[in-house]
């Protein structure tokens, strides 16, 4: 990946001098607009076809991001897109006597914001097609048809109603004997894990507090049901949510999961306007790392096909919160299909989450996923590549 | 027929040949076991039989086939071999297994560990009591044999055995070390020699000769005086690593280059960073007798450490419950997904060599960082009324966090102890771990005398 990276960086620069260069070359330092306009394509144009070529040839050369520089069409578009921004700004520039370089450089400039933008905007549309896109896959294997996890950490005076509500609310409708509620206990210091067993749940118990990400990729990685749905323990999404989640599995979706900025989504208790925000900083930054536009990616109720679940929570590593973000990047790395639907949510008061504390973490581990994804880290192992086709 | 209750025991059958375990008894529990697969295994057809060294596993093993085979269903005969290695063929085989061994025993025992396909356990709670039920039934002449027998077909399968054991390494990293490994007189002796042959390492295998009488020492290695002769070969010749088998060569226990035995739990720990190296964020289980370390290495290195009560079932119960990776107890039985969930000492032995071969140093400055506390080992009591006692200790150390997860488990936050009954004698079995061996020795005392108060 650092070499891709450097490799990148010098195409990078070897366009700009070719750009600038033949610029400078054929523009003399008194021009009329019409001289200036001309060099200056000639200058974008060769600097795009060194660029294409070498990028194709060397950078990306079997890389699945590289999926712009196989489509030459798209890359023509926006490089006279870019062009466009580059030569306005060259004549403006000159219009207001700066001089040819400085005018130049920052025409440059403005284009690579242009372009990148376009990039990511080819990238974003790609990935959602991918998204988008059901498979056929033989049914997931699993005891049960469902299985709720319910990560839990010092929740043992709700967890037992807690229980009690999912199985009422779920039972009707799954089927008796075909649903599965395993609480994952994170090292909690109260009785969670025994209420949640006196309740009827299977527990699984950590023995530290780890973090929702390790409780949630203990609960799916040890679930025995052909659909698995993960929701918060203080069910802030009411347990009927996750009824359009299960059928979105079993129409045939790798990954559902619930958006609370859906346009459907009923927020039945407002959340306070910092939190709100917080959590639209947070989807912003998820940009850091994700290619595609999701709407909601910390949205607490999230399904998976059973098999696809397990293999995708085998290869996570962040304990934390931000364990969402790299469900997100797997399935757009493994080009699983994924979904959303509307829920409403209610946003109780007093809620564990501190907004500067969190979001610096959230930062840190964005940073780690970027750089576990790097080196590889959620390559798949052949036997989950066997399972995700 | 002999007395099946003083044999059959929670995970296995074990008993003296031939006054407690003789030709006619196998017989009948291998109509008890092939009636119990019959009923629970509907499509399967074969059964795999191994057996260890001992002179009496051949006649056994025969008696054992023909009880099977009356039910109507095959034989597949692996000869001798190791207890991990039925566990490969019921694995691979996709049949159940019947290991012919009595472990560490000495030479007049023999006995049988079974297990279903895909090497599922099979003990007292699941199959053991049916299969002594029809056993029973068999020697009163109540079974009948099934229509068309059986047959019986041989196969060899250290080969594949090896080429297995050696999936879980890269073999192309290992370094050139120089190993000793006793093998007791036990399967070892078979076993190891083949899965060594392709690696670089210098190998000397003692007491390699199989032989059931165990003349040299007995095949228990969790007995520092089963070690002694190990320890002075590994400093004789210098080497880097020595590896101790036990009779069915499924437990390993490591000595370092300086003579001194690496504990099981310190073993646990330094497979569980292998595993968490290889596939980080997987849980790892270890039972509830191993160091606090074990834990503290499994998040530090990104993975989830999941508690399990003492005993194979209980850990490979637990690791299909929770998809763990790995498990490891302290007794220096290791557990592995990718093996069934079964343990198996040559893989631990393999990662253990990936490890050090990776690694720039000695085995003992490998496992230092992972040596953290000092540890008690298993002190045994007997005493009158085990569960009375423990509530008197619960008490007495009330003011501490206590779980119930096997026996009484009391952590003072600096030091920690377990205490819990034997399933077989009136003995408790204290383990306690501190921070040094005077805090060992004192808060043991502490122990003790609430134990012992009245």
């Amino acid at each position: 990946m650092r070499s891709r990276l450097r490799f990148f960086a010098i195409v990078g620069l070897v366009a700009t001098a070719i750009d600038l260069g033949i610029y400078l070359m054929l523009r003399g330092p008194q021009s009329s607009w019409s001289t200036v306009v001309l060099a200056d394509l000639v200058a974008l144009g060769s600097a795009a076809v060194a660029s294409y070529v070498l990028n194709r040839l060397v950078t990306f050369r079997g890389h699945s991001r590289a999926r712009w520089v196989s489509r030459p069409a798209t890359f023509a578009l926006t490089a006279m897109l870019a062009g466009v921004v580059d030569v306005f700004v060259v004549l403006v520039a000159g219009s207001f006597g700066v001089a040819p370089l400085a005018g130049k450089v920052a025409a440059v400039l403005l284009a690579a914001v242009v372009r990148w933008g376009s990039y990511r905007w080819v990238l974003f549309s790609e990935v959602r097609r991918d998204l988008a896109e059901r498979r056929d896959r033989a049914p997931s294997p699993g005891q049960f048809r469902l299985t709720v996890v319910v990560p839990a950490f010092n929740e043992s005076d709700n967890i037992g109603a807690t229980v009690g509500l999912l199985r009422d609310e779920l039972e009707p409708t799954v089927g008796l004997g075909e649903l599965e509620i395993l609480v994952v206990d994170d090292g909690s210091e109260d009785q969670t894990a025994d209420e949640a067993e006196r309740a009827g749940a299977r527990v699984i118990r950590l023995v530290e507090n780890l973090g929702k990400g390790a409780a949630v990729r203990a609960g799916v990685v040890g679930a025995k049901g052909r659909s698995v749905v993960f929701t918060d323990a203080d069910l802030a999404y009411p347990p009927a949510m996750v009824l359009p989640i299960l059928a979105g599995l079993e129409d045939g979706w790798d990954v559902v999961v619930g958006s609370r900025r859906h346009e459907e989504t009923t927020t039945l208790v407002r959340a306070r306007r910092l939190r709100e925000l917080g959590g639209r900083a947070v989807n912003w930054l998820t940009h850091l790392v994700l290619l595609g536009r999701f709407r909601d990616t910390q949205c607490g109720i999230k399904g998976f096909r059973g098999d696809v679940g397990r293999a995708i929570f085998q290869r996570t590593l962040i304990n934390g919160f931000a364990f969402d973000v790299e469900v997100f990047l797997i399935a757009e790395q493994d080009r699983l299909s994924l979904t959303e639907v509307p829920v409403s949510v209610e946003n109780r008061q007093g809620s564990s989450v501190r907004l500067l504390a969190d979001t610096a973490k959230l930062f840190r581990d964005l940073i780690r996923i970027r750089r576990a994804a790097g080196r590889g880290a959620y390559r798949l192992t052949p036997e989950q590549a066997e399972v995700l086709g | 027929m002999k007395d099946l209750d003083v044999i059959v025991k929670a995970y296995d059958i074990r008993g003296t040949y031939p006054d407690q375990i003789d030709a006619a008894t196998c017989k009948a529990l291998g109509v008890g076991f092939a009636s119990y697969i019959r009923a629970n295994e509907p499509h399967t057809t074969e059964v795999a039989i191994a057996r260890d060294m001992r002179p009496s596993g051949p006649e056994l093993v025969a008696a054992f086939g023909d009880g099977i085979r009356s039910q109507g269903l095959s034989v597949v005969d692996i000869g001798m071999g190791s207890t991990d290695m039925i566990y490969f063929a019921s694995g691979s085989l996709g049949v159940p297994g019947a290991m012919f061994t009595a472990s560490h025993n000495p030479a007049e025992y023999n006995g049988i560990k079974l297990c279903r396909s895909g090497a599922a356990p099979i003990g007292e709670d699941s199959g053991l009591a049916e299969i002594k039920a029809v056993a029973i039934k068999s020697a009163a002449g109540e079974v009948a044999d099934a229509a068309q027998p059986g047959s019986i077909r041989s196969t060899d399968l250290l080969d594949a055995f090896a080429a297995h054991v050696h999936s879980f390494v890269d073999v192309s990293a290992f370094r050139p070390l120089k190993v000793v490994a006793d093998t007791a007189n036990g399967m070892g002796g078979l076993v190891v020699p083949r899965i060594f042959q392709s690696l670089p390492f210098d190998l000397e295998v003692m007491y390699a000769e199989l032989d059931g009488t165990f003349p040299n020492h007995e095949a228990n290695p969790i007995e520092p005086k089963n070690l002694v002769d190990l320890q002075a070969r590994v400093t004789e010749v210098g080497a880097d690593i020595g590896l101790a088998f036990d009779g069915d060569a499924d437990r390993v226990f490591l000595v370092d280059e300086r003579a001194q035995p690496v504990s099981g739990s310190l073993t646990t720990a330094l497979l569980a960073k292998a595993t968490l190296q290889a596939k980080p964020g997987v849980s790892i289980i270890y039972n509830l007798i191993c160091s606090k370390a074990v834990a503290e290495v499994v998040t530090e290195n990104g993975g989830i450490p999941i508690r399990s009560r003492v005993g194979h079932s209980f850990i490979k119960q637990l690791m299909a419950e929770t998809g763990a990776e790995f498990g490891g107890e302290h007794s220096a039985h290791y557990y592995f997904k990718d093996n069934w969930r079964a343990d198996s000492g040559i893989i631990a032995t393999m990662m253990v060599l990936a490890q050090l071969s990776a690694f720039d140093g000695t085995l003992s400055e490998l496992v230092a960082p992972l040596d953290r506390y000092a540890a008690s080992g298993e002190i045994n009591t007997r005493v009158e009324g085990t569960a009375e006692v423990i509530e008197q200790v619960a008490d007495a150390f009330a003011q501490h966090s206590q779980d119930r997860l096997d026996g009484l488990t009391v952590d003072a936050g600096s030091w920690w102890f377990n205490l819990r009954p034997s399933n077989t004698e009136p003995l408790l079995r204290l383990n306690l771990e501190a921070a040094d061996s005077n805090s060992v020795s004192a808060r043991v005392a502490e122990v003790q005398a609430a134990m012992t108060a009245t």
